[in-house]
């Protein structure tokens, strides 16, 4: 990592033609990736990801560089190359550095560069077989298995001077079941910011054979009714509908330029009373967590909606000039090669009172969202699109047959306000989430709950 | 460390630990990107890229690992993750010791180097002015942005091959808003160069004003049979959208519409597609490809029959044939892969204008959107929204809009009447493609 004398003479060249904060961004990353199809090896890349990344402000126009080639002639060079854009003259001289450590909440115990990759394989290979033997109708798994330990130093024109480790897991499991030329999918793809002792916790064959469960019942399954109902969404992954629709609303780069239908509402019931939302990227070993953000601010819990009220935006430092605001420790990229801006960590859904089986109880007909898929969000309107993955029909308070090709249809601001019961059975689904910074791992999270009124799109006639 | 110390300390500790076929891959290049809104810059970046990748070749099968820091942590490393990769591997693949000769170009230029900042902003703000300038309807520039761009690359092996290759470019592009009324059009217009002189911002700034003014008042016309052309920079667009279907990989996977159909003809006479490594106004220039193969031009259809597939050393080996140099990898972090290098069809001899005339009634499609979801490389079947002209009687008439062309790639191929001589290159990507304007006899068109 850089010495301290080199940053300080960076951060004065990057100051030199009347930048008012500049940035440095160090990262040394260890990552591999290792791709099984149909239980051959057919990609292994191991590597290290080196550079630094150099970010002049001047107001709210931003400047950014990058380079892997860290001596202090090529530093300076592109510092100043930077800078070159601003035309003005020193205004301001640099705080001296002053080292700040974040407290580790982490603790890891088995760093995977210490993990042989044929014990890497083997753990696919236990995936793999268990999805393969699940059932005769699974056609094709796919493992994706990823670990990395991204070491990080960020320093600024302010006196910040920290570091960081964020040491990630991952193992994804896709299952094909083919059935009558029909094709259904299963998909698990648990992860945390830990070690390889992460996999003594969870069961990687289980969640390979349910992932091969769902594609067998789905690829079984009728066809979903169409049309307007309640819908209960399974808790975990469920999330990800809150994270798309409404958490990218809450984030300061829509928020600051008033593209976002939650721009000027702090105060204001946006959602149900039941509802309360957070962002928490302190949660020891979570998917989204880290110790510092990356520009430098030490992350922590952000109640964005409380009983439905808002509360508070996720504000990054270049947004918190435009928002009259301060930044709260979410400023984000997925490396030295992204200016950060705003982002979510674990974004989640705060638990409610009643149990998942009273939900459903006291629901007469309506959709069961066991687990959610991909979908998509309009940001200009927030009107949104998802697949339901595994979905089930509820009559009379039960749930009953499994159907297929569902997709829930609807606003963000909208499904705030409907949602009428909130269980009580808090938990996370990892996913990787694309922007502005790059792609960077968040966690969605919810407990069950009830949409009273939500439109599907389903083939079958009702 | 310098990079010549490094790959020398690599192989020799390399070898120390008994591996002893190794490659080094580098790729390194500097971009700068600068984008005007309003007057004022609304985005400048600076960007050098520089990584390594080893690949080498333990007990017969290949691992690899790659490094973006050339220190000897990074040798240990490098070596480390290389052996273990390969110990896991289950595909076949080898390291090519080297050709007998390789093309020498040099299109490197020292010229964009000596281009000021200020000028590169003057230029992209005489750009956006001269496009909001050309007439009262161009209500505003949505992009309007300069790039420039160098890279290298470096193949060494413990066989003893070393070459390397440099090239540069700069790039403007803008996208004109053109409203009458509720209706908003945009169209884009790009220039690359090596020559900074060479790109002409004003001209390129009333290129897509023109063009986004001439499509105000567009409707859709009638469903229908039409003969259309595909004007050269769309043709080179949907052209783009099958470019994966040449790979001898998709071939042998399945996922190409022209498995099964080498030595055929798939196309009408007069088209031939080449693939030229070589080709001057060509950006995906180069010696040698990814794992060091001599690139060289080649004609994948001739006259209308398809002659070859491209391959890299993998997929000529599953074939017993010849790799045809075309081999790719994005950076160093990615896998080998094949891609074509600057593909283009034939021009013919025909301007753009007298094939317009020779259409009694029909279109010229100037704009094709959803190539991603609406193009299927396995069947050839596309359907996709398109925008262009109206052509009557030999003239353009009107502009059109919200009409929908369906057709398929290969029947389209054979379909195809008259080939222009306006060929025009794309922006690159991985490949750099491109076209003339090509005349459908018939094509099905979806409007009112």
């Amino acid at each position: 990592m850089l010495n301290n004398a080199l940053i300080g003479d960076v951060i004065d060249c990057a100051l030199s033609t009347g930048g008012d904060f500049a940035e440095i961004f160090n990262e040394d990353r260890r990552s591999t990736t290792i791709k099984m199809m149909e239980g051959k090896i057919e990609r292994a890349v191991s590597g290290r990801d080196y550079g630094v990344g150099i970010r002049i402000f001047n107001d709210t126009n931003v400047i950014y560089a990058y380079t892997n080639d860290d001596s202090r002639d090529n530093l300076l060079e592109i510092t100043g190359d930077a800078a070159r854009a601003l035309t003005g003259k020193s205004q301001l001289s640099r705080q001296k550095l002053n080292k700040t450590a974040a407290e580790d909440i982490h603790h890891i115990k088995q760093p995977p560069e210490n993990i042989a990759h044929k014990n890497k394989v083997e753990l696919m290979r236990k995936a793999h077989h268990a999805a393969r033997d699940h059932d005769s109708l699974v056609s094709q798994v796919v493992i994706n298995y990823q670990d990395y330990d991204q070491r990080v130093l960020i320093a600024n024109s302010e006196g910040l001077l920290t570091e960081d480790e964020r040491v990630r897991t991952r193992t994804a499991i896709n299952v094909v079941a083919t059935r009558n030329g029909e094709k259904q999918t299963g998909y698990f793809a648990p992860g945390a910011h830990r070690g390889f002792e992460f996999y003594e916790d969870i069961n990687i064959e289980e969640k390979a054979r349910e992932a091969a469960r769902t594609a067998v019942t789905m690829v079984r399954a009728d066809f979903c009714p169409g049309g307007s109902m309640p819908v209960v969404i399974n808790n975990g992954f469920g999330g990800v509908i809150f994270h798309e629709a409404c958490g990218h609303s809450l984030e300061a780069t829509s928020v600051a330029k008033e593209n976002s239908v939650f721009a000027n509402k702090i105060g204001e019931q946006i959602a149900a009373p039941q509802i309360t939302a957070i962002d928490d990227g302190t949660i020891p070993q979570a998917w989204g967590s880290q110790n510092v953000d990356d520009e430098g601010i030490q992350t922590r819990r952000n109640v964005l909606i409380e009983e439905g009220v808002l509360k508070n935006y996720l504000v990054d430092r270049l947004n918190s000039r435009r928002m009259d605001s301060k930044p709260n420790g979410t400023g984000r990229r997925q490396s030295y090669k992204f200016s950060p801006t705003s982002r979510m960590s674990n974004t989640y859904i705060d638990n409610g009172s009643y149990t998942p089986e009273e939900i459903i109880a006291q629901t007469e007909e309506g959709l069961y969202a066991k687990y959610m898929g991909g979908g998509s969000v309009d940001p200009a309107t927030g009107e949104f699109n998802f697949n339901v993955r595994e979905g089930y029909l509820i009559k009379n308070g039960e749930i009953k047959k499994p159907v297929r090709g569902a997709t829930l249809i609807g606003k963000g601001a909208d499904i705030l306000k409907k949602i009428d019961m909130v269980g009580n059975d808090l938990d996370f689904g990892q996913g990787m989430c694309g922007s502005m910074s790059g792609s960077i791992p968040t966690n969605v999270g919810q407990p069950t709950l009830r949409v009273s009124n939500l439109t599907v799109g389903g083939r079958k006639e009702r | 460390m310098k990079f010549s110390d490094f790959q020398r300390e690599l192989f020799a500790e390399g070898r120390k630990n008994n591996i002893t076929n190794m490659e080094i891959f580098q790729n390194s290049s500097r971009s700068f990107k600068l984008r005007v809104f309003e007057g004022e810059i609304d985005h400048y970046s600076l960007s050098e890229d520089c990584g390594i990748s080893l690949r080498a070749s333990i007990d017969d099968k290949i691992g690899y690992s790659y490094s973006e820091k050339l220190d000897r942590e990074s040798i240990t490393l490098l070596l480390e993750n290389v052996q273990q990769n390969a110990e896991i591997n289950e595909e076949d693949e080898e390291i090519y010791p080297g050709g007998e000769e390789y093309q020498d170009i040099d299109p490197y230029t020292q010229e964009l180097n000596n281009v000021s900042p200020e000028e590169k902003i003057e230029t992209v703000k005489k750009m956006e002015k001269a496009a909001l300038e050309r007439d009262e309807r161009i209500k505003s520039v949505n992009y309007c942005l300069y790039n420039d761009l160098e890279f290298e690359e470096k193949l060494i092996n413990t066989y003893g091959l070393d070459c390397s290759f440099k090239n540069n470019a700069a790039y403007i592009y803008i996208s004109a808003v053109a409203q009458k009324g509720d209706q908003i059009k945009t169209a884009s217009e790009f220039a690359i160069s090596q020559k900074f002189k060479q790109l002409n911002p004003v001209q390129v700034a009333k290129k897509a004003a023109d063009e986004a003014l001439s499509m105000l008042g567009a409707t859709a016309i009638d469903s229908g049979k039409y003969p259309v052309i595909l004007r050269n920079d769309t043709a080179a667009d949907l052209l783009s959208a099958f470019s994966s279907t040449f790979s001898a990989y998709d071939v042998q996977k399945g996922l190409s519409l022209f498995a099964g159909k080498l030595g055929q003809k798939v196309a009408a006479e007069d088209i031939t597609l080449f693939d030229d490594p070589f080709l001057e106004q060509g950006f995906r220039l180069r010696p040698f490809d990814a794992e060091g193969v001599p690139a060289y031009k080649k004609e994948i259809i001739s006259e209308g029959s398809l002659k070859t597939f491209l391959h890299n050393l993998k997929t000529a080996r599953q074939e017993d044939t010849k790799s045809t140099g075309n081999a790719y990898r994005s950076s160093h972090k990615s896998y080998i892969d094949i891609a074509p290098t600057n593909m283009y069809f034939k021009p013919g001899t025909v301007s753009r204008k007298e094939m317009i005339s020779q259409i009694d009634r029909g279109l010229l499609i100037t704009d094709i959107q959803g190539l991603h979801a609406g193009a299927n490389s396995v069947s050839g079947d596309f359907s996709l929204s398109a925008a262009g002209y109206f052509i009557d009687k030999g003239e353009i008439t009107e502009p059109v809009e919200q009409i929908t062309i369906a057709g398929n790639f290969l029947e389209m191929l054979q379909k195809i009447t008259v080939v222009g001589k306006d060929l025009r290159m794309s922006i690159p990507g991985s490949s750099h493609i491109g076209a003339p304007s090509l005349m459908i006899e018939e094509m099905n068109v979806a409007g009112n």
